[in-house]
């Protein structure tokens, strides 16, 4: 089953002829290559991005979603994500005294090859702002992210719009 | 087709195989690594910096690699 995402990038002279991977410590989910599931979170993360050129592209690709694990929408999944992550933060507190972060716990799953032929995890969180929900005193919807860990599920990547940063 | 219970096997096998000491020295460098992936997102202006306005400049293709070595560590930057 294939599904559609959206890649914020800066928008520089040349377009990307692929998507871009992320190495950072904000990258939660550890390193990979990070897609938004709503195409307005794309545009918001590139409203809001200090871009030196100020100002953003969004991609947009075809992922072959078979083998991500989807611990937004598939309860087994989410169930098996939150067991995995608890028993791997429980060894490092028991063995190190120190809690990871999620990045840490899935940078090791990868680099000591426990993840498998899992290729991508969905995630998501609860923004809290405004522009978020319509209602009074709940945030209800989701941000989703996908972040992929093998490119050759990336099937296409294509430039869909841009747009300038709002920052100053 | 994921297979959970593999996975768990497989992970607490690969946990219980380490020591404090190994743990420690991989978290380590996941560290160092950590540290160098943000430069630039400081208040320092520091290599990462330099070296995006340099691929910036330079029409480099987003996404692109650089992984070099200083001393014992090795270090990846992504463009």
């Amino acid at each position: 089953m294939n599904r559609t995402f959206y890649q914020t990038l800066e928008k520089r002279k040349i377009r990307a002829n692929f998507a871009g991977y992320c190495l950072r410590t904000s990258a939660w989910l550890g390193s990979g290559y990070y897609f938004w599931s709503d195409e307005l979170d794309a545009m918001r993360w590139g409203q809001d991005a200090e871009y030196r050129s100020k100002h953003y592209e969004i991609y947009k690709s075809e992922i072959l979603f078979d083998d991500v694990l989807n611990t937004v929408f598939n309860e087994q999944d989410y169930n098996f994500y939150v067991k995995i992550i608890e028993i791997a933060a429980e060894y490092f507190i028991k063995k190190i005294n120190e809690r990871p972060s999620i990045k840490l716990i899935n940078d090791y799953m990868r680099e000591h090859g426990i993840y498998q032929n899992i290729v991508g995890v969905l995630f998501q969180d609860l923004p809290t702002s405004k522009s978020y929900s319509l209602v009074q005193n709940l945030f209800y919807k989701k941000r989703i992210q996908l972040c992929v860990y093998n490119k050759n599920i990336i099937l296409s990547f294509n430039y869909h719009l841009d747009g300038e940063c709002l920052h100053d | 087709m994921i297979n959970y219970s593999e996975i768990e096997k497989l992970l607490i096998e690969t946990l219980e195989k380490e020591s404090p000491e190994s743990l420690r020295e991989w978290l380590n460098s996941k560290k160092r690594e950590e540290a160098f992936a943000d430069l630039g997102e400081g208040d320092y202006q520091t290599l990462e910096t330099e070296f995006g306005e340099f691929c910036y400049n330079a029409n480099t293709t987003q996404g692109e690699i650089l992984t070099f070595s200083i001393g014992e560590y090795n270090y990846t930057l992504a463009a």
